[in-house]
This record gives C-alpha cells, structure tokens and sequence, in this order.
C-alpha cells in the first residue's frame, strides 16, 4: 500500500472519530426527535403482568339459593389478576390531587336478571327490604375499601415522587340520593403516582324470596383530577 | 480490494457519526385529558378547569383528548354534575344521571371522536352560567367525562358486577358574590386495625360557599403533650357546605401507651383568591384533638417493658423487705451481751431465728465469730 494512501486513510479515519462526538452533537440537537406525548390520569383494571388489560372485567358473587330471610353475599373487588390500577404521568402539570371512585351507570340501576330485579342502594333499615326510594326493589350494597385492601405503589422504575395514595373507608352503603358513589383511593399530593389496588370488600343484601336468576349491574370507576 | 475496503470502513465511520439516532415517542397511559388553555397565572388550570363567569355569562374553551395507548380509540367526551362520594370526596355524576347543575351548562362541540395512537385532539365547548334569578353565589362544581369504547362494559349475562371505567377533569365555577370561607372540624375519631394499624379519621366541615383545598396533619402527642410522630398529605379539596374525612394509617408507637391525636386543618381564607392560586394566603389553621387511646405497645417493645416491671419489682420487694425488717428490730429487739459460752448459731437456736439474720442485722462477718462482751441486738426468747 502506497504511503501517500496510507496517510489519507488515517487522516480520514481519525478525521471521522474525532468529528464522531462533535457530528452527533451538532446534528442532534437540532434534529433531536423525540416526542413525550402529554401524560394523562388514567385506570383500567390490569392482569397480573401490570400492563394487559384484563378483557370484559367483572366481579362474580358467590350463588345463594333461594331463602325466605333476607341474605348477604360477598365479593371482592381486585385480587393479582385483576388489579384495580391507576396511572397519573401528568408529569408536566401534576397540579391536582385525584379520588378514584366507583358508582352504578345510574342512581336508579339496580340488579338485573332478565325482568327480576332487586336493588344497591336501597337505605331501608331493614335488610333486603324496600325502603323510601323511588323503585320498590329492596338489596344495599356496601364497599369497604380500607380493612382487607391493599395498596401497593408500583412505579415502574421510580416515576413516582408523591408519599402515595390513600384507601377509601370501610362501610360505605349505597343510598339513593344521598350516597351515590364510594370512593375507592384518594391522592393529594399534587405528584405522579402509579399503583394498584386489591382486596376490595363488597357484601350485597339480597331480599328475601328473590326469584333465582343470574343478576348483574354495570358500575363505572372513575379517576377524576380534582 | 484492500484499498478499497478500508476505505469504505472509514466512510461508515464517518457515516455512522452523522446520522442521527431516531427517538421514539414515549408512551405514557391510556386514554385521558386535560384542559386545553391553561390560564397561566394559575398552575391548577393545567389539570382542572377554573372559572369565575358571572350569571348570565358565556366561557369557551376546550378539552385535550389523549390517546396514549397503541390503539385506534373512540372516545366519548360528556359533561355532568359532581358528586360526593364516600368520606366527601370529590366525584362526577353518570351519564345516566340528570343534569341539573355545571354538568348542564356545559356544551361540548362533540361527545365522540376516534383517536388514532399517540394522538390527541381538542374538542371545544362553551360553559354558560344561567341568569342570577336560578343560581346561587359561589362554587359549583362538575366533570368532563372521557370513556374509550374498549373501557365500556358491554351487556353480558355474567353474573355479578359489570365493570367500565372512565377518566374525568374537575370544572370548577365560582358565581361571583358574598364569598364565605369557613371550615371546622367537627370529630377525629381513632380505630384499631388487624394489621396493628391505628387509623386517625378526622372530619371536617366546610359551611362556606366555595370549595376550600384543605391541608390535613395529624400529630400523635403522648400522655405529657410531646408529639411522638406526625402525618400529612397534600392539599384535598373540601367541597361547599360538604363534610369530608380523611383516613391516616399511624404505624403502632414502639412503647405503646395512652396518645391522643391532634388534628390540624389548614386553608386559604382569602376570600379574593382563585381556586388554585395561593399568592399572598391568609392561612388559617383549626384544630381539635381526639380523646386519650390506648395502644399496645410492639412485641418487643412489650417484652423490655416486662423485663423492666420484673426488675422493678423484685427491686420494691426487696427494699420492702429491708424495710420491714429494720421496723421490726426496731421495734422488737433488744441489746443482748454475749456470754462466754455463746455462738452465733447458740444464741440463733435460743432467739428462733436464722443464724444469718442475727449476722446481716448486726453486720457480722465471716467467719462469724463473737468475742464474749459484744453487743448484739436479738429479738425477745419470747418473740
């Protein structure tokens, strides 16, 4: 190889490794294309892995036969497969604290079983029986979203700069037109947070001599920036 | 060939240095929004929406729609009332529900939109305030609701609970007037969880007419009044003529014992502030302090403190004991001069007592001999 080759060869190798640092710093900044879409408050319920939806979520209740006294059955809400989550990457603006909370599609639902019906938030004093609302179903549902429950801060590699969030309460009953939603979690701290929640109790009074059938109700959780 | 070769290596170096590398877009998310005109004198705008309009008045404005997830989404976007939910905390009223406050005086240009992945789109709408005949001075409160299609729990003859969920953006509005800013806190009631929790749950009533972001600290003061450990969070919104409470789990103090809790509730009583805003505040702070409780102490806090009444009282026998005994010479002895042929054993053997009593009480020491002559203080032969 002839020295003068040898030479322009080097100088362009050496001319490229020096300029390497300089070319990307240059060229980058500029041209730098990365795109941080705005960060949203948001909650699904997520299987075990953290990131799948869980498909047609639903909380079963144990079967009851038929009784001539009024029953309860109980259920939880959010177990390691169906984890009850919530994500708040407002990063920029985290100006607000949020409340997560669950209520039925509308204070005058009730559970359905084809025309059977009986009712969530029913504050007759009696169990299972109807009371002063505007149906003639009875049935109380009752969350409690403190003892048994469990929250767990899952920040996905360190996101979260916030203390946490807080359980909602125990014994919280439906009743029409004065307690028509349960909170569920509470976040004051202004900060972003990710985590779940599980174990959440729920126990429904079924009024006596309701009429077997597969009853169910749509209720909506929601997180709402506050 | 060779030439050639090293050649095209130093192009791709000088290549590879030039081009820059791509970035992909970070997803954050799922479906959500925020306020799309921020006002930015007030930093609350960037997550909530704040308005004061006067009755009679018309605001416009716009909602962010986000879709952060790798989806095509359609979205439903409604305006309703708020709520109160358990333990006062804010919420939005359903869809299914009637409107009958904020949630009726908002309009939004549309209720669905399909967004593709990592888009975003502003849906404006306008807030219009009813004349002053029918509505009150001071805040009132609603939501704007925004629901993917793929959260939407669709009909099912599952049984149990049927599950959608759905995000939601405060929509703050203060009807100018008579402001009143007043708070108390009416209970703190403390109980025992399974875990060996406390829970401090204080009450507070908000009988103002306009929300009031409250700070909450709840100190644990012992028997004596010296705080052993204290708990707050951030700023929670206490909503007009609403009570809320709030729940502080307090880890079980190391010792245990009697503790009181003592809440404080801080908050802006400047009636001229915005939501949000809180240049120059006029804090004020109410307190109420719950009744003594008791808390066990931690099972190895509890086993020291055993071990220090054990000692504690083996210490009170023993100097009672002492006591006792002193009283009892005292009283009952009397100054007795050894004879020649007399033995501390001799003379326990004539009093009835222990040998090793005569030598404690008159400090003898071993070997215990006495000299006849000595003094020794011995109980009556009687006694």
């Amino acid at each position: 190889m002839p020295s003068r080759f040898k030479r322009l060869l080097a100088v362009t190798i050496g001319l490229g490794l020096f300029l390497m640092p300089a070319m990307v710093s240059a060229s980058n900044q500029p041209q730098l294309n990365q795109t941080i879409n705005a960060g949203t408050l948001s909650t699904d319920i997520y299987q075990s892995d953290d990131t799948t939806p869980v498909a047609s979520p639903s909380v079963a209740f144990g079967a009851k036969n038929v009784g001539f006294t009024c029953q309860t059955s109980t259920s939880t809400l959010g177990d390691a497969n169906n984890k009850l989550n919530v994500t708040n990457l407002d990063t920029g603006n985290s100006h607000s604290g949020w409340t997560l909370t669950m209520a039925p599609a509308a204070t005058t639902a009730s559970w359905t079983s084809g025309s059977n019906h009986y009712d969530f938030n029913d504050g007759s004093a009696s169990c299972g029986a109807d009371g002063a609302d505007a149906d003639s179903y009875g049935g109380q549902l009752t969350v409690n979203a403190s003892t048994g429950a469990t929250l767990t801060q899952d920040c996905n590699g360190g996101s979260c700069t916030g203390s946490g969030a807080s359980k909602g309460s125990d014994n919280q009953k439906f009743v029409e037109g004065t307690a028509d939603s349960a909170t569920l979690m509470t976040d004051s701290n202004y900060t972003p947070w990710e985590g779940y929640l599980t174990g959440v109790g729920l126990s429904q009074t079924i009024p006596s001599s309701q009429t077997n059938g597969s009853y169910s109700l749509t209720m909506v959780i929601t997180v709402t920036a506050n | 060939m060779k030439r050639r070769g090293l050649l095209l290596l130093a192009l791709l170096v000088i290549l590879f240095a030039s081009v820059s590398p791509e970035v992909f877009a970070a997803e954050n998310g799922n479906v959500g929004g925020t306020p799309a005109n921020p006002n930015p004198s007030n930093p609350r705008t960037q997550s909530i929406f704040v308005y004061e309009i006067k009755p009679g008045q018309q605001v416009s404005d716009g909602v962010k729609i986000i879709n952060n997830s790798d989806k095509q989404q359609t979205v439903t976007v409604l305006a309703v009332d708020s709520v109160l939910s358990g333990g006062g905390a804010f919420a939005c009223r359903q869809a299914a529900d009637p409107k009958k406050d904020v949630g009726s005086w908002i309009s939004l240009d549309t209720n669905t939109i399909t967004l593709d992945p990592d888009s975003s789109q502003v849906i404006p709408f306008t807030v219009t305030v009813p004349d002053s005949k029918s509505v009150d001075v001071g805040e009132h409160d609603g939501c704007i609701t925004i629901q993917a299609a793929s959260q939407t729990a669709k009909p099912s003859n599952k049984n149990g609970i049927l599950l959608s969920f759905r995000s939601a953006i405060r929509v703050a509005i203060t009807i100018p007037g008579k402001i009143v800013k007043s708070l108390s806190l009416t209970s703190v009631d403390v109980k025992s969880t399974e875990d060996g929790k406390y829970v401090v749950s204080p009450v507070a009533l908000n009988d103002g007419n306009v929300s009031l972001d409250t700070n909450i600290q709840v100190a644990i003061q012992s028997l004596v009044g010296s705080t052993i450990a204290t708990y707050k969070e951030g700023s929670s919104p206490v909503l007009p003529h609403a009570k809320a409470s709030w729940n502080y789990e307090v880890k079980r103090p190391f010792w245990g014992g009697l503790y009181r809790a003592q809440v404080t509730a801080s908050y802006n009583s400047d009636t001229k502030a915005e939501l949000g805003i809180d240049t120059n505040p006029k804090e004020v702070s109410v307190k109420l302090t719950s009744g003594l409780f008791f808390v066990a102490p931690s099972t190895v806090g509890g086993l020291i403190e055993l071990a220090v009444l054990a000692v504690l009282l083996i210490i009170v026998t023993y100097a009672l004991r002492r006591y006792r005994s002193a009283k009892q010479v005292k009283r009952h002895w009397a100054t007795v001069t050894v004879g020649a042929s007399d033995t501390i054993q001799s003379l326990a053997k004539s009093h009835h007592i222990s040998w090793k009593r005569i030598a404690r009480v008159n400090k003898l020491k071993p070997p215990y001999h006495i000299e006849p002559g000595t003094k020794l203080k011995l109980p009556s032969k009687k006694s």
